[in-house]
C-alpha cells in the first residue's frame, strides 16, 4: 500500500526540527496527545522514520555492555545500565514475540482467520496483522534498515521508537537537556511519567485505534479470537511490576513508596482509554461486504482496509456472558451479569475500575458514571447504533486525558488506598451477579493497592487481605486446559469480600 | 388435503401484504410456505371428549374388532405417562413463574404466546365448553379439530365404516393424516423447532429466562420416545387384509421400512421448517400487529413495550431491525457460543465457512442432506443446494448475524429446495430392507472423516439408530456383529441423550402417586401394566386385550377418575412443584451430556459401528 505522505520530509526532520517546534503551538494539533501517542516509525508530522534494528543498540560499547562478562552476572533485581539488550534478551518475552509466529499453534491461528483466501499462500510471518504487535506497531507503513529483522520480535524501537533520527544523537552532549516534546518530535517514544509508559503498551495489549485509513488498525477482536488467538486481558500494575525490566527503577519506587497504587490508577485509566479508542474504531468501520467473507490479510492486494470490521464486535462483550455451559436453573449462574435475559453485557473489564476511582478522584466537573452508563446503555442494545457509540466515546475519551494529567502529582496516602479499596471492592457487586472479569479485576487492585499500602507503612500490612486474596485468587483460577471460571467459584467470593468490609467496618 | 381456508387467517394475510414489499425486496423462488395454520379451523372440543372412549378397551370393544384398528388406551397413556399432557402444568408452576417475573409477562397469558405451543392457542370461538388449556398439547392439537369442517370428525370417527375412508376425506373433516411422514414432521417441527405463522417461536430471551433449549430432532427418533399410544403401521391387523386402494391410500406397502421412510422426509422437512422459520423472522419489515407473535423479541420485552414507538405499527420494522441480532441468535448453533473455552478447543479444529467467530444457523437440519443428495438427488440437486447453503452462510458470516434480508432471502431459497428436493425425490422413493442397509453404510462413510458437532451428531445417531433398529427386525440377530451393533447404537441413547428424556421415570412415579391419590387407593397395583409401553408394543388383538382388561382400576374407579378431576390434579401444586424439581434434574443431565459430548470419541464409535455392519 502507497504510504500517503511525502517521503522526504524525513530526510529533512533535524534540519527543519527547531524551527517546527517554534511554530507547534499554531500547528492546531494537540501536542499531548501527540506526544503521548506517538504513531511508530513517524515523525508527529507523518515522516517515516526507518527502523534500524536491534544491531544499532547492541553495540558492545552501547546497550550491550554485559556480554564480555558473562550471563552470570545478570541479576533481575539489580539492573545494570548499558546491559538493556542483555536483559531484554534473556529475560524479556518480547523477545520471542516473533518465534511464537512460527508455531504450529500460529499457523492454526492463521489458516483459521484467513481461510483458504484465492489471495495467495501466507503466514503468521507475513500477515501485518500479527506483525503489528508481535514485531511493533504500523507495521504496514514502515520504513526498515536492511539490517531490520522482524525475527527479533517486540525489540528496542518496537517500544522506544524509530531511531533513525535519534540513534547518533542519543548518547550525546545535549540529548539529556531536550525536551520530552523534542525527543518525541524525532520519534523517541517518551516513558518518563507513568502514563507515557502505560500508553506505550496500550497499543499491543489492548489494540491500537488509529483514525487514519491508511494506517493499521490493530485488534485482537472475536475474529481472531475465535481463531485461537488469546483474549487480551491487560492489567498495566500487574504486568509493570512483573515485567522483566532492563532498567534500575528501585530509585524511581524510594521516590514514590505508593509506586505500586499510582501504576494501577494509571494503568486502569490508560486501559479504559485504550480500549474506548479500539470500540471507536471498531463502530467506526464499515460492514464488510465482499461475496467472499473471510478477512483477507491486510497487506495483500484486495485488501478492504483495517477500517472494514464486523459489529457488533463480540470481543467488546462479557467472553462468558455466551461462553458458559449451558445449565439448567434460573437465573443461569457463573456471573453471566445480563441486564436484559440473554443479552451480551459490555465492558466488563476496564471499566468497572475506573468507576472505583471515580468515586475517590471524580473527574472534575464531569459525571463519568454517568457517561460511562450511556456508552454501556447503547452497548448492551442487540445492535448498537454506531454513530451514539462514536459520540459518547469521544467524550470520555478527553475526559480520561484531563483525568489522567490530573492524578499525575496527586499524593496517595495509606488512607486514600484504603478509600480505592473499598472502592474497587464494591465493583464486585455492581450490578448484582459477580462476574469473573469484574471479580479478577478487584483481586488486581487489592494487590496493587494493597503492595502499596505496605511501601508506606510495612507495619500496617493487613493479613485479613492477604488471606482473601489467596482466597480470591484459588477462587478464579481456571482449571486443568480450561480457559474458563470454574464453575459455582466466582459466587463464593461474595462472602470473602464481605469478611473483609466486616473487618473494615469493625475497625471503623 | 386441506382445502378449507379460515376467513380470519385471510385477513390477517391481506392485513400483512402492503407492509412486506421493502424497495430491495427479491422475487421469493419458491412459495415453500407451510400451511398449517389453514387446517386448524373448527371446534376443538377437548380431551375430555377423547376420554370416554380412549381410556381402556372394553369387551365390547373387543368383540367389534376395535381393537384390530386402534389401542383404546390412548388417553390413559398420554395423560399418566406422556409429557405433552403436562405441557401447560410447567407454565403454571415454578419455571413458568420464574420465567414470568424475568419477561414480565404472565407465561399462561395468550398474550405471552406460550400458548401457542404448552397448550393450543384458538379464538374463544373455536373452543368447546370441555376445552381447556391445562390439558396442555392435549389428543386436537395433533389430531386435529374434532369439529372440524363439514360437521367435523367426532361422530363420524366412531362409525365401522371410518376404516374405508381416505386420509384425504379425513382430513376434510379436520382429523390431520399422522401417518403421512410430511404431515408429520411438519406437526411435530411446528413446535420442536417452531413456525412463525403459528405464532410458536421460542427466543433467545425465553431461552435466558430459562427456558430449555430445544434440542435438536429427528423426528423418527422422537417419536420413540413418546410413550406410544398408537399401532404402528406394520402393526395393525385391520390393514392387512384391507382391499388394496385402501392400503395404498394409506400408504401402506409389505416390508417397507416406514422409520427409515420418516427419519429422511423428516430431515428435508426439518430444513425446510427451519428455514421458512428463519425466513419468516428475518423477514422483519412484515412486522405488524397481527403477527407479532412471531417475534417475541418485541412483545416480551418491556422495554420495547414501553417504547413509545411500540404504539405505532409503522415502526414496527424499525424497532424488530434493532433487534435483529436477538433473533437471529435464536437460530443460531446454540452450543457453537455456549461452550466453556478450552485449550485445545475441538471446535478450533474443524475448518471455518466464513469468518471465525460469527455465529451461524444451527447446522442439525443440515447434517443428513448429504446422505439424502447422496442417495436421492443428482448433480443438479447439489448444485442448487451448495448454491442456496452458500448464499445462507455467506450472510451470517458476511457480518455477525447477517443481514436480515439477505438472511430471509436465501433461508426462503433453501426452503423450497427442501421442498422440491422432497416433492420430486423422496416421493415414490423406495424405503426397502436393501436401501435400508445402504443408507447406514453412506451414513458411516459420509461421517467418519468429520468432526461433527452434537446436534449433528445426533441426527446422525438416530438416524442410524432408526435405520438399523427397523431393519434387524425379523432378522433374529443373526447377523454376526448384531450385537456389537446394538451395544453401539444403545450407548448413544446415553451419550447423545437420545433415549427417553433424563428422569423420566421419576415422572411417571410422581405421576402415579398423583393417580393413586385421586383413587384414594395406595397400592394401585396394577396400575399401568395394561399401558402400551408397559406390554412393550401393541400386540396382537387378543394379545392386547387379555394384557389390557386384566386391571380392574379403572372400571372400578372410573367414577372417580374423572377428567376433569384429573386435569385439575396435574395442575396441582403437589404435582407442579416436584414435576419442575425432576424436570430440572433431568435437563442438567441433559445438558452436562450436551457439554461433556467429545467428537472424536463419537468419530471413533461411529467407525467401528461402519466395520461391523453387514455387507452392503
Amino acid at each position: 500500500m502507497p504510504h500517503p505522505r511525502s517521503r522526504n520530509v524525513g530526510a529533512h526532520v533535524l534540519v527543519f526540527l527547531g524551527s517546527w517546534l517554534a511554530t507547534w503551538s499554531s500547528q492546531g494539533l494537540a501536542w499531548e496527545d501527540l506526544v503521548a501517542r506517538p504513531i511508530r516509525g513517524e515523525t508527529p508530522a507523518g515522516a517515516p522514520i526507518q527502523f534500524l534494528g536491534t544491531n544499532s543498540c547492541s553495540a558492545n560499547a552501547c546497550h550491550n555492555r554485559g556480554v564480555s562478562r558473562g550471563a552470570a552476572e545478570l541479576s533481575l533485581f539489580e539492573p545494570r545500565a548499558d546491559w538493556e539488550l542483555m536483559y531484554w534478551q534473556r529475560f524479556d518475552p518480547h523477545a520471542r514475540a516473533y518465534a511464537v509466529l512460527e508455531t504450529e499453534q500460529s499457523r492454526r491461528i492463521e489458516w483459521a482467520l484467513r481461510g483458504p483466501t484465492n489471495l495467495g499462500p501466507h503466514s503468521a510471518e507475513q500477515d501485518t496483522l500479527c506483525l503489528s504487535c508481535h514485531v511493533h506497531q504500523n507495521y504496514n507503513n514502515a520504513v526498515h534498515a536492511p539490517e531490520f529483522s522482524p525475527s527479533d520480535g517486540v525489540s528496542c524501537e518496537s517500544c522506544h521508537g524509530a531511531s533513525q533520527y535519534w540513534t547518533a544523537s542519543h548518547y550525546q552532549l545535549g540529548w539529556e537537556s531536550l525536551s520530552t516534546q523534542q525527543k518525541a518530535s524525532i520519534g523517541f517514544v517518551p516513558h518518563d511519567s507513568l502514563a507515557d509508559r502505560a500508553r506505550s503498551c496500550m497499543p499491543c495489549h489492548v489494540g491500537s485505534a488509529i483514525n487514519d485509513p491508511s494506517l493499521g488498525l490493530v485488534d485482537v477482536n472475536h475474529d481472531l479470537i475465535a481463531a485461537g488467538h488469546p483474549r487480551l486481558s491487560f492489567e498495566f500494575a500487574s504486568y509493570h511490576s512483573r515485567y522483566p525490566k532492563h532498567w534500575d527503577d528501585r530509585e524511581e519506587r524510594r521516590g514514590d513508596p505508593s509506586f505500586e497504587a499510582r501504576a494501577w490508577l494509571v494503568g486502569q485509566l490508560a486501559g479504559a482509554e485504550a480500549s474506548l479508542l479500539i470500540l471507536r474504531a471498531r463502530a467506526g468501520r464499515s460492514v464488510r461486504s465482499s461475496p467472499d467473507s473471510m478477512p483477507p490479510p491486510l497487506n495483500l492486494s484486495g485488501d478492504p482496509g483495517p477500517h472494514t470490521g464486523p459489529w457488533p464486535e463480540f470481543a467488546e462483550y462479557n467472553c462468558y456472558a455466551c461462553h458458559h455451559d449451558l445449565q439448567g436453573g434460573v437465573p443461569l449462574k457463573l456471573g453471566i451479569d445480563s441486564a436484559s435475559p440473554g443479552q451480551f453485557t459490555w465492558g466488563t473489564w476496564y471499566p468497572p475500575m475506573t468507576n472505583a476511582i471515580a468515586r475517590e478522584f471524580p473527574p472534575r466537573g464531569r459525571d463519568w458514571p454517568g457517561l460511562l452508563a450511556s456508552i454501556e446503555a447503547e452497548m448492551n442494545k442487540p445492535l448498537p447504533d454506531r454513530e451514539r457509540v462514536m459520540v459518547r466515546v469521544d467524550e470520555a475519551t478527553r475526559m480520561i486525558d484531563a483525568w489522567l494529567d490530573d492524578l499525575r502529582d496527586r499524593p496517595l496516602d495509606f488512607g486514600t488506598l484504603d478509600r480505592l479499596l473499598s472502592a474497587a471492592i464494591d465493583q464486585s457487586r455492581t450490578p448484582s451477579a459477580p462476574t469473573w472479569d469484574r471479580s479478577a479485576q478487584v483481586y488486581l487492585a487489592m494487590a496493587a493497592l494493597h503492595a502499596a499500602q505496605g511501601d508506606l507503612d510495612s507495619s500496617r500490612r493487613n493479613p485479613v487481605l492477604v488471606e482473601a486474596m489467596d482466597k480470591i485468587l484459588d477462587r478464579l483460577a481456571f482449571r486443568g486446559n480450561s480457559n474458563s471460571p470454574p464453575e459455582y467459584r466466582i459466587e463464593e467470593l461474595e462472602a470473602i469480600l464481605s469478611a473483609i468490609e466486616h473487618q473494615a467496618d469493625s475497625e471503623e | 388435503m386441506f382445502p378449507t381456508i379460515r376467513p380470519r387467517h385471510c385477513l390477517a394475510v391481506a392485513l400483512t401484504v402492503p407492509l412486506c414489499f421493502p424497495a430491495n425486496a427479491q422475487p421469493q423462488p419458491v412459495e415453500a410456505r407451510s400451511n398449517q395454520a389453514e387446517h386448524m379451523a373448527g371446534t376443538y372440543y377437548g380431551a375430555s371428549s377423547c376420554f370416554q372412549c380412549h381410556k381402556q378397551p372394553t369387551r365390547l370393544n373387543y368383540n367389534r374388532g376395535d381393537l384390530d384398528w386402534c389401542l383404546l388406551t390412548e388417553y390413559s397413556t398420554w395423560r399418566v405417562v406422556d409429557k405433552h399432557s403436562m405441557a401447560y402444568a410447567v407454565l403454571e408452576g415454578p419455571r413458568g413463574d420464574e420465567m414470568g417475573e424475568i419477561l414480565k409477562m404472565d407465561v399462561t397469558r395468550p398474550e405471552s404466546g406460550c400458548l401457542t405451543c404448552h397448550a393450543q392457542q384458538l379464538p374463544s370461538q373455536q373452543l368447546g365448553p370441555d376445552f381447556s388449556y391445562k390439558d396442555g398439547v392435549n389428543c386436537e392439537v395433533c389430531h386435529g379439530p374434532s369439529g372440524g369442517p363439514s360437521g367435523g370428525w367426532l361422530g363420524p370417527h366412531q362409525t365401522s365404516n371410518w376404516r374405508l375412508k381416505s386420509p384425504e376425506q379425513k382430513a376434510e373433516l379436520g382429523l390431520w393424516n399422522l401417518r403421512n411422514p410430511v404431515v408429520q414432521s411438519e406437526l411435530c417441527l411446528s413446535c420442536h423447532v417452531g413456525n412463525a405463522k403459528l405464532g410458536r417461536v421460542v427466543s433467545h430471551p425465553m431461552y435466558a429466562a430459562g427456558h430449555p433449549p430445544l434440542p435438536s430432532i429427528d423426528v423418527a427418533r422422537f417419536v420413540k420416545n413418546i410413550p406410544q399410544h398408537w399401532r404402528d403401521k406394520d402393526n395393525i391387523p385391520w390393514w392387512d387384509d384391507a382391499p388394496e386402494p385402501i392400503r395404498k391410500a394409506n400408504g401402506i406397502e409389505n416390508s417397507k421400512l416406514y422409520g427409515a421412510e420418516l427419519t429422511m422426509v423428516g430431515n428435508i422437512i426439518a430444513l425446510r421448517d427451519s428455514m421458512n422459520l428463519l425466513a419468516d423472522r428475518a423477514d422483519i419489515s412484515n412486522t405488524s400487529p397481527q403477527g407479532l407473535l412471531a417475534w417475541p423479541e418485541l412483545t416480551l420485552n418491556q422495554s420495547v413495550r414501553q417504547d413509545p414507538r411500540f404504539e405505532d405499527p409503522e415502526e414496527f420494522p424499525r424497532l424488530a431491525l434493532e433487534r435483529w441480532p436477538e433473533m437471529a441468535m435464536t437460530h443460531s448453533d446454540c452450543l457453537a457460543c455456549h461452550h466453556e473455552l478450552r485449550k485445545p478447543g475441538w471446535r478450533q479444529r474443524r475448518e471455518y465457512r466464513s469468518a471465525p467467530g460469527r455465529p451461524m444457523p444451527r447446522p442439525f437440519p443440515l447434517a443428513l442432506i448429504e446422505l439424502n443428495l447422496d442417495q436421492f438427488g443428482n448433480d443438479n440437486d447439489r448444485a442448487k443446494f451448495e448454491a442456496y447453503s452458500s448464499k445462507l452462510y455467506e450472510a451470517f458470516g458476511d457480518r455477525p448475524f447477517g443481514d436480515p434480508n439477505l438472511v430471509r432471502d436465501a433461508a426462503r431459497a433453501l426452503a423450497g429446495w427442501a421442498e422440491l428436493f422432497h416433492d420430486r425425490r423422496l416421493v415414490g422413493a423406495e424405503f426397502n430392507r436393501e436401501s435400508g442397509l445402504r443408507l447406514l453404510h453412506r451414513l458411516c462413510e459420509l461421517n467418519r472423516d468429520a468432526i461433527l458437532d452434537y446436534d449433528s451428531a445426533r441426527q446422525v445417531a438416530s438416524a442410524l439408530q432408526v435405520i438399523y433398529r427397523e431393519w434387524a427386525v425379523g432378522r433374529d440377530g443373526q447377523e454376526s456383529n448384531h450385537e456389537q451393533i446394538v451395544t453401539i447404537l444403545a450407548s448413544w441413547d446415553m451419550e447423545l441423550n437420545l433415549g427417553r428424556y433424563p428422569k423420566s421415570e421419576e415422572r411417571d412415579a410422581l405421576s402415579l402417586s398423583i393417580l393413586r391419590t385421586l383413587a384414594m387407593d395406595d397400592s394401585l397395583e396394577e396400575f399401568g401394566t395394561w399401558l402400551p409401553m408397559s406390554i412393550a408394543e401393541p400386540k396382537s388383538p387378543e394379545e392386547y386385550w387379555e394384557a389390557s382388561r386384566q386391571n380392574p382400576i379403572l372400571l372400578a374407579f372410573g367414577p372417580l377418575l374423572d377428567p376433569s378431576q384429573m386435569r385439575d390434579a396435574y395442575v396441582s401444586e403437589s404435582f407442579k412443584t416436584p414435576l419442575q424439581r425432576i424436570n430440572n434434574e433431568g435437563l442438567r443431565i441433559a445438558l452436562d451430556v450436551a457439554s461433556g459430548y467429545d467428537p472424536y470419541r463419537f468419530r471413533e464409535q461411529l467407525c467401528k459401528l461402519y466395520e461391523c455392519l453387514p455387507p452392503n
